[in-house]
Order: structure tokens, then sequence, then C-alpha cells
């Protein structure tokens, strides 16, 4: 990686140490302050930022930025460390200064991208951009401190509990509040400070707690995950909007995990990987009561869902027997034509080219809800007081299917199998010499991903009433890919939190909705030249994609040997 | 535990009876011979060496045997059954090796790296990995004690939780055997165990190969240090130009002049080289 | 309808004009491939922007003449933006990438795709005096080379088609010379047979790959004018599928290997066009493409090395 020419020595850190501690603090203070202040000259612009001693919610949150930059400077030298427990207080500062300037920077742009020139940034939003940069300024000029070593602290077990609560309590109301932002710039900002925010917790320690935490208490802790993401529904007030964009990201969400498998695990390059979401589609489509089925017998759910999985996985076992024996190059291209093939197939079954089974162009539409044992998908039903909708109805379920498909990747993951899968990824000549089945292992991840995605689809094609050979263009697998490359190849959190932003962000930013694309395409540049492993990656992978980088080896090794096995290879 | 090494099947004894027959092994590449016509004979609980000059393709008369290539003509026979070439067929048949430049999987444990080796001998399918009834933990638990096993009888018993790229060089050629012997071979083929190795290290090695014979294996090792193959083993085959030059016990390989010019040449600047070889041929008669 | 042997030949003409333009972009992906070992996904934008370059040209001249002295200088303008990005893909997308594990290059090649098909499609329009490429735009015909068709027998030629066919075979001239009589070209052949020992031959690795790069863009661009001058008009789009189909073609002919790609793509349009005379269902033109993959998977199975035998070394 090419490194910018140090303009800040060691030396002159050393001296300008202290004279940055200041700045920072002054910068941090100013920041808080100036939330008191107009940032903007009309209250259209972002969330209202417009009168003197009433900080909007936006504001708040710079508040809080510059609050956090002077706090953790001022513990750093007031509070004492405690045997070998080591905080990371300067680190985070240093996060928190280069956050606060992105969050200010960001607030302003769209100030005047909102309001037309900056021009119509108060004072206010200029002495916060002044703290901002103070801050910034003043913590690079200091010296960085030792990594935090919170992951061996250990609390009383309940209150390690409350703690993890209290966290996923946080999330969930900041979940539910960047939802309901309507405004683009207001979002992306928002979007920074959780970002800044995570991250001081991170160079602060105090993820590294958590996960420490979370490490010991694994179970409970994903037994609540579940319960707080069944909880969501109830949240809504009776409004099915926010319920409509969550199933569409668990749908995706569900086939990037699918996915995962296939590259994540077994690193092999599915390009296609939309052919066998939308075959599954297709047959419980085919297979359902709607007036344009074209097939006469008309299966139960729980059947037709098993049938779908199986078409993909067929389909998959017919790529792959002959792709994956050669170099996995080829595969990237095969499975590319493959889903071309799928899609042109699936538009000449229209009677005309080809025997009618998909209506070719016209899809299928008109798919009936889903009823099983009595229960009509379709109709609102009131739980508790609170209405849910149909798409509350279809949540429940989807909740189900990606509990399930999580469970499979994380219990193939940790087996003999998974060792298989990373031996493959590591040399695969050796792991054949060593009498690992290659080809085998390499097919079933393939054939796997393919039986998830049919699975998946066939949910789908109920919950989006009609399906159409143009919802599964190339442009969907790269999504997916990406979901997973992006989010962090190997682990379920990653691909969750990518899956999640790649389908929520077109949504919440249209007013970029004709760049979309091409922000994507940037994106997938810049993260594969800077972090190729993802965000949220496998300490695997990390060791993998960053061979060259010492001091990480030696601290996942110490990790390893702290918790007896390579850590992120299942959840977190 | 009872044994260390388990070949399961085989009795822990020396006893003769011939276990891998090479007959007439070639390999051409395009116009190149590469390997030609070699024979092979090793015997349960015998330690064969394979010397020769670089580029007389041993390594890829080990290749051969282990199914890496396709030979031009040959066969390889073990325990009386030919063997396919296929490199998983031929570890599961019971012949296991290690390469010349390690090939380790350096971003795992020295005990994940053993217990890889173990995934032929154990059959934990996808299925029972997904319900984790107690036959999974069973296994699980089976291998990784069967892995710690290994770790421990080559000598790294405390590198189990360190990643193998991180582990000395020396350490590193021991977790490849290690890893090897997790496959319960009958036949164990070294390349070059103890290239780049330092003199303690190398003594180190000769104990682990000749613990390994003691449990019943045969062992084939291609090595370029000469006192080290002739304190070790029981024959040595030697190949020039992918040829059979001599095959005998050491002394007689040893004192054949053809070898020492093989190897070192006629020329004056050798001379030393020719006396340290002559020396250490008294030291072994 | 039946199919009789006027019918054939003229799907065999159609098929060879086809298979040159396949050809000349297949050239682009089996080089850098040989060399690097990387799919460069976004070869075929490069052809989309050749095509590009060459109307920009067109353009850009005052007047609209269709004079066949405006071929050259439309065909320079293409190779030019061609190569040009090809170049800056190569320094700032790709090489930073050289010794990333394969996935990071793949997929950056996937980002860069996109981005460029973006990229014209939503800036091309804001030039002034260009038109809005978000729809296909009309691309000039150039006299001589385009207008009414050539009748020989009972078959019907497209001069366009019969201009890629000659141009195919100039370029593949061009590179015959270039590869194997010019230090450059050995230089190549050596790079790719062994980077490292050819850098400690002295030879400058990081110049030859994007010799490479340019030398295939420069192809792409001369297909990208061929292209624009067959069908009427370009598009955006238009590097999706003939990039995909490309590749099938440098794969079949054995990738790593310029004969190769050169065959490959006369074999893969050539069957591409006959499989339009099949009647009933599965044939036609409505399953021309998925004949075509079908094709690549086939030649994966039964000889993976490709027809002409793959030059690519195993770096296992």
């Amino acid at each position: 990686m090419t490194k910018i020419p140090r303009l800040i020595t060691p030396e002159r850190q050393q001296r300008a140490d202290p004279t940055g501690r200041i700045v920072a603090i002054v910068g941090g203070f100013v920041l808080a302050a100036s939330a008191f202040l107009p940032w903007a000259y009309s209250f259209r612009a972002l969330d209202g930022m417009t009168i003197i001693g009433n900080p909007s919610p936006l504001q708040y949150l710079g508040m809080v930025l510059g609050l956090l930059v002077a706090g953790l400077l001022i513990c750093s030298r007031v509070v004492k460390p405690r045997g070998r427990i080591r905080v990371g207080w300067v680190r985070g500062a240093k996060a928190a200064g280069t956050g606060a300037l992105t969050y200010i920077a960001l607030i302003l742009l769209s100030v005047a991208l909102e309001l037309g020139g900056l021009i119509n940034v108060a004072y206010g939003g200029w002495i916060a951009l002044a703290g901002a940069a103070l801050a910034f300024v003043g913590t690079r000029l200091m010296i960085m401190d030792k990594p935090a070593t919170l992951s061996q602290t250990q609390l009383r077990p309940t209150l390690e509990i409350l703690l993890v609560a209290v966290v996923m309590g946080a999330a969930l109301f900041a979940t539910a509040y960047a939802l309901n932002i309507d405004d683009g710039g207001a979002f992306v900002s928002f979007i920074a400070f959780l970002g800044t925010f995570i991250a001081v917790l991170f160079r602060v320690g105090v993820m590294g707690f958590l996960s420490g935490v979370s490490h010991r208490h694994r179970k409970v802790l994903i037994l609540a995950a579940f319960v707080v993401a069944f909880l969501f529904p109830f949240t809504q007030g009776g409004s099915d909007a926010n319920m409509s964009i969550a199933t569409q990201v668990i749908i995706f969400a569900a086939a990037a995990m699918g996915l995962n498998i296939t590259v994540g695990l077994a690193g092999l390059l599915d390009l296609g990987y939309i052919a066998f979401l939308g075959a599954g589609a297709f047959t419980a489509a085919v297979l359902s009561r709607s007036a344009f089925a074209t097939a006469d017998i008309h299966p139960p759910f729980i059947v037709t869902v098993l049938i779908a999985g199986a078409v993909s996985a067929t389909l998959g076992l017919i790529i792959g027997s002959p792709t994956l024996r050669v170099s996995g190059d080829y595969l990237a291209i095969v499975t590319l034509a493959f889903g071309e093939i799928f899609r042109i197939t699936m538009i000449n079954l229209d009677g005309e080219a080809g025997p009618n089974i998909t209506h070719g162009s016209n899809g299928i539409p008109a798919i009936p809800d889903l009823v099983l044992f009595g229960f009509d998908f379709g109709d609102p039903h009131v739980v508790l007081g609170i209405p849910l909708g149909r798409f509350s109805n279809y949540y429940f379920l989807l909740l189900l299917l990606i509990a399930f498909v999580i469970l499979v990747f994380v219990r193939l993951n940790n087996s003999r199998i998974g060792r298989g899968w990373v031996a493959i990824r590591e040399d695969e000549k050796a792991a054949e010499a060593m009498g690992v089945n290659v080809f085998g292992l390499k097919l079933f991840a393939f054939a796997s991903g393919a039986f998830l995605a049919g699975v998946a689809g066939a949910v789908k094609a109920h919950q989006d009433i009609s399906v159409t050979p143009d919802q599964f263009i190339f442009l969907e697998s790269a999504f997916l890919l990406a979901a997973v490359v992006l989010g962090g190849m190997g682990t379920v959190l990653g691909v969750l939190v990518g899956a999640t932003l790649l389908k929520l962000l077109p949504e919440k930013l249209r007013f970029v909705s004709d760049f979309r694309l091409m922000i994507f395409a940037l994106l997938l540049i810049i993260m594969m030249r800077f972090r190729p492993e993802g965000m949220i990656p496998s300490q695997r992978r990390q060791l993998e994609f960053h061979e060259e980088d010492q001091e990480l080896a030696e601290r996942i090794e110490e990790e390893v040997e702290e918790t007896g096995a390579l850590r992120g290879a299942g959840v977190l | 535990m009872t044994t260390a090494v388990d070949p399961s099947g085989v009795s822990a004894q020396a006893d003769g009876s011939p276990i891998l027959v090479a007959e007439n092994v070639t390999m051409r590449f395009g116009g190149l011979v590469a390997v030609d016509s070699v024979n092979l004979n090793v015997s349960r609980g015998e330690i064969m060496g394979l010397i020769g000059p670089n580029g007389a393709g041993k390594t890829t008369f080990f290749n051969c045997l282990t199914g890496l290539y396709l030979p031009t003509a040959g066969s390889v026979i073990l325990e009386g059954a030919l063997l396919p070439p296929k490199p998983r067929k031929v570890v599961i048949a019971g012949m296991a090796r290690t390469f010349q430049n390690i090939r380790l999987f350096g971003n795992m444990t020295a005990l994940e790296n053993v217990m890889v080796g173990r995934y032929c001998r154990t059959n934990t399918g996808p299925l029972t990995s997904i319900i984790r009834g107690p036959k999974f933990h069973r296994d699980e638990k089976a291998t990784s004690a069967r892995a710690q096993e290994l770790l421990d009888f080559v000598g790294l018993g405390n590198t189990t939780d360190n990643l193998a790229r991180h582990l000395s060089y020396g350490d590193q050629r021991r977790l490849e055997i290690a890893r090897a012997l997790g496959t319960d071979p009958k036949v164990l083929l070294l390349d070059e165990p103890t290239a780049g190795m330092n003199p303690q290290e190398t003594r180190q090695a000769e104990e682990l190969i000749f613990k390994i014979r003691d449990q019943g294996l045969a062992v084939v090792v291609i090595e370029h240090d000469m006192r080290f193959i002739f304190n070790l083993c029981d024959r040595v085959l030697c190949l020039v130009q992918g040829r059979t030059l001599i095959e005998g016990t050491p002394g007689e390989v040893q004192s054949d002049p053809r070898v020492i010019e093989a190897y070192i040449g006629t020329g004056p600047a050798d001379a030393a080289e020719l006396e340290e070889f002559e020396e250490e041929g008294q030291d072994n008669a | 309808m039946e199919a009789n042997v006027i019918d054939v030949l003229q799907q065999l003409v159609n098929g060879l004009s086809l298979g040159a333009l396949y050809a000349l972009i297949a050239v682009g992906y089996t080089v850098v491939y040989g060399i690097i070992q990387l799919i460069n996904f976004a070869h075929g934008e490069i052809f989309m922007i050749g095509a590009f370059g060459a109307l920009t040209a067109w353009l850009v001249m005052p007047g609209d003449s269709v004079a066949i002295w405006v071929l050259p200088i439309m065909l320079l303008a293409g190779m030019v933006a061609a190569v040009g990005v090809s170049l800056l893909t190569e320094r700032f997308a790709y090489r930073p990438l050289r010794n990333a594990p394969r996935l990071a290059p793949l997929i950056t090649a996937i980002g860069v795709s996109v981005f460029l098909q973006e990229f014209v499609r939503l800036f091309y329009g804001r030039l002034p005096g260009f038109p809005d490429a978000k729809r296909a735009i009309p691309f000039p015909q150039i006299e001589y080379v385009t207008g009414p068709a050539i009748q020989i027998g009972g078959l019907t030629i497209q001069r366009a088609a019969l201009f890629t066919l000659v141009a195919l075979v100039i370029c593949w001239a061009f590179l015959f010379v270039f590869v194997n009589r010019t230090r450059l070209g050995r230089a190549m052949q050596a790079t790719s047979q062994d980077p490292d020992t050819a850098r400690l031959m002295g030879i400058n690795v990081d110049r030859i790959i994007m010799v490479a790069f340019a030398v295939g863009a420069a192809l792409a661009a001369v297909a990208g004018l061929a292209w624009g001058l067959r069908y009427t008009n370009i598009d955006f789009r238009m590097g999706f599928l003939a990039g995909l189909k490309a590749f099938t073609a440098a794969v079949l002919g054995g990738i790593g290997n310029i004969n190769g790609a050169v065959v490959g793509g006369l074999v893969l349009g050539v069957a591409e066009a006959m499989v339009t005379l099949v009647p009933g269902t599965f044939g036609g033109s409505a399953w021309k493409d998925v004949w075509a993959f079908v094709l690549l998977i086939l030649v994966l199975v039964f000889r993976p090395q490709g027809l002409l035998g793959a030059r690519v070394v195993d770096r296992a």
C-alpha cells in the first residue's frame, strides 16, 4: 500500500504532543458548544438546524463527537492505568477527531447541496467546522498509544449481559431512527456518525471487551438478537412501509448468506448466483395457484420449497461438475455465462421460441399469498393491540428462513468440511495431497449455495407476487457478490451488514439514484484496494489478504491462544 | 493412547515384506526424459534413501509415486494393489508425503494443519455437521485428540495454537511430517526433510524418522546430506539424470566411484569435498 | 423452413464477420490473461469506449462528412480513447493489486466495468453538443465501407462485414510480426512464461504489461468502429454481451494463445450464425446466445486447454 509522505514525524510528535492535546480538547469543546448555534439559514436543510439554543438531533450528535474527543483526552491524563488493563484513550480520540471532521464536513456539504451553495451555512456551522478541524489537527499531533487490551477483562456475568443488552437496545434504536430519516444528507451524515462512534469504540477497546463478552455468552446473545429482531415489527406502530423494505433486505441477506458459503468459505467465484435464486422463484411460481401458473400440480408450500431448492441445486451440480475441475478463473466466466443462459431461457420459454413454462418476458404474475396451516400471509392481523400487515407476516417467515441459513452456514464452517474448505483456500494442491476431497468439497459448496438460493427464491416469489426474468439480471449477482465481499467474507455479521447496507442505501439515498451504480462501482474498486477482506472479516481472511502484515498476525495469534480457536471463523 | 502412529491394519514390526514397489516408472515431458525406468522396492519397517545430484529426477519420481504426475510408463504398487494416479486415492491407500518447499496451510494453527491430515480418515458429513448430534462431537473430539497426539509425537506439543507461518523453519518441517502422519500412512515419503537445518535439528529429525520406522512404517527419504542418509537408511538408491545408478546398502553406495563422480565431479576444486566424502564413508563402514 | 446450401453459405459469411469482431476483442482478453492471469472484465467496456471515441472524432469534425478519409481519423481517435482508458485502469485499478489474492483484482475489474458503463451513460451527453448516451446513438455510415450490400451468387455480403474481416486479417498480420519479430513482442512472450526471470533479464515487466493492455485495447477499438459501421448504432451497454462472448472465444481457442483467440472468435461466430438455421424450438436466433455458452461449457469439459492449446504457465 502506498504511503503518504510523513509530514508528521515521530520526533515532531514528541514535541507537539502536549500542545496537540490542548488544541484537541479545546476543539472538542468548541464543537460541542457550537451545537447550540444555528448551522444553516433555512429549516429545510437536513433536520432543521436553525434555532439558537435548541439543537437538532444531528447537532446533538455533533456535540457528542466533540465531547468524546475532549472527554477521552481528559481521561487519558486523569484516569490512572490499572494493572495490565490498557484503555485506548488517545487512539479513540484520534478516531473521534477524524470522524468529527468528516461528519461536520458532510453536514455542511449537504446543507450546501440542499440549499444551493455554502453561503447558506450559518456561522454556527463554520464554528463547528473550526472546532472539528482543531480536534482533528490536535489529535494528529499526538503520539499514538498502545492498543487497548480490554478483551481480557471480565465483569460479573449478569452485568456483562446487561451491558450487551444496552448496546443491542441502542443499536435497535439507531436502526429505527436511521430507517425513519427521510433526508438524504441527514441519512449519510448519520451513517458517518455511526461509523465514527463504532470506530471510536473499537479504538478505545470497548469493542474488544464486548466481543470478549459476546464470545463468553454467545448462545444467550444470539437468542437475544433474534428476540430483538422478532420484536421489530411491533415497533412500527402499525405501519407496513418499513416492513416492506425489511423483507426485501432479509431475502437479499439470506441469498447473500448462501453465496457466502460458495464465495466466503470455499473461495469459489460465482457470478451467476442470481440464476439460482431465479430458478427457485420460477419453480415456486409455476407450482403456485396463480392463474398464470403453467403446471397443474400445486403441492403444499413446504414441498414446493424443497423442490425449488432441489431444482437450483441440480442446476448447480450441472454447472459445477465440469467447471470446478478446471481453474477457478473459468468458474467466474462460466457462472456469468450461465446467469445469462438462465435469463434468456426464461424469456424464451414463452410458447413460441420454446414450450410455455414461464410466459416469456411477462413472467408469472398474480401469485397468491402463502397459506400455511390456515394462516393467510396476506391478511393483516392484530397482535397485542398492534396491527401487523402483510409484510410483517412475511417478515416472520423470513426470520425463520435466515435463521436456518445462518445455522447451516455456521455449523458447516466449524466442522471437518469447513476445515477442508480453508485448506483448499490456502493451498489446493497440498490439500489434495493430504487426502482432502477438493473437487467434492467445491461441488458441495457450490450446490449448497444454490440450494439455499432456491429456497430463498421460493419465498421471494410469494412475497413479490410476480416473477419476471428481468428481476434476475447480472447486476443483481454483482450486488449479492458485493454484499459478501464488501461485508466480510466468511462471517455472518459481515454479510448481514453488507447486505443491509447495499439494499438499504439505495432506498434512502434517492436523491443520488441516478449515480447509484457508479457509486457502487467506485465502492467496489476502493474497497478492494484498501480493505479487500471486507468490513467485518473473519480473522483468517484478514490474514490471507494481508500476508505481509506481521503485527496483525501476531495480534491474532495472541487472541487464538486466549480463546482456543481462530475466532471470526463463524459468527463475529 | 497406545501407539502414537497407528497404521491401521499393519502390524508394528519390520517383517521385511515389500510394501511399495515401483516398476519401470518413466516420466517424459515432451522430449525430456526426467525419470527413466526406475525401479524401487521398499519393505515394511525399512528406511530407504534416495540420493542424486540436483536435477536427477528425485522429486519428479516422488510426484510419479504419489499421483501428482501421471507416469508416461510403469506402475506403482502399494501392498500388492496398483495405485491409481490421483493424489487423493494414493493417500487413502496409505502413502503420504512432505514437500521440498514446505507447503503448510500458513494461516491455520499447527493443530488445525494436522487435523486436515485426518480428513481422509474421518467421515463427518454435512448432515452430521449441521445436526450436531453425539456422533459429531465424538468425531471432533477424536480428531483433535489424535492431532494433538501427533504433535506431541513429533515434538511440537506446545505449538498447538500457533499459526503455522510463525513456526521456525525446523518446526515447520516437523509439522509437515505430523500432518502427513495424520493420514495414517503405511509408507511415508519425505522430500529433503533436513534442508536448511543445523546439525542439532538434523539429529532430531533422524531420531524422529527412527521413531516413525519403529511404528512399522516404511520411509523413503530424499536428501543431500550424506552423513544423514548413511546414518539413517537401510538401503540407498542413487539416481543420476533420471536413471538408477546404483542401489544397495549405504556402504556399497558411497564407496562406488561413479556416485562420487556424479556428485562431486573430478575437478581440483572439488578435492576437499571428495576428501570429506571419503571420510564420511570411513566413519560409516 | 428448410435450410439449403445458399442459406448455409450465407450464415457462414455472417458468422465469419461476427466472429471477426469477437476475435478482435478476444485478443485483448487472452493477452492480458496470459501475462497476469487476470480476466479483465472491463475489456468489453474498452471495446465500447473505442466505438465512442470514433464517434466523438466524427462529431467533433466540422461538417458531417462521411467521406472515406474520415475513417482513419475515427479509427485513430477510437484507439487513442480505448488505449488511454485501458492504461489508466491498469495503472490505478489493477497494478496496486498485482500480488493480491485472485479475488481482489477480479472484483475490481467488475467495478471498473460498471464504472465505465455508467460514466459513459451519465456524462457523455453532458459534453456540449454531444448526444445523450442513455439511448443508442446512431453511428456515422462512412462511404465505401457501408452502403448497399455486395451480391455474389445468391449471397448478400454487407460491406461493413467485409471491412471487419479485412481489418482482422490486417491486425492479425501486424500482431504476428509484432509478437514474433520485434524485441518488445519477444519480451512479452518471455514475461508471460516467467515474469520473475524476465525481470532478471532486464525486461521492464510493468512496461510489458502496459503494452499488453494497449495492444488489446487498440484491437478492441478496431472492433468498436467495425461494430458501429455494421450495426449502425452504438450504446453504452454494447460491451457486456460482446465481451462475454469474446472471452468465451478466447477460452475456446486456448487462453493465452493469440492465434487461439482469433480462431476461437471465428469458430464462435460461425457456430452462432449456424444455430439460427436450426428450425423449431431451441433453435433460431432466440437461442443462439444460449448455444454459444453451452459450447463454452462443452469445451471446458472435453478440452479445457482449448482448440489450439492454452499458453498459460501454471503458477501453483
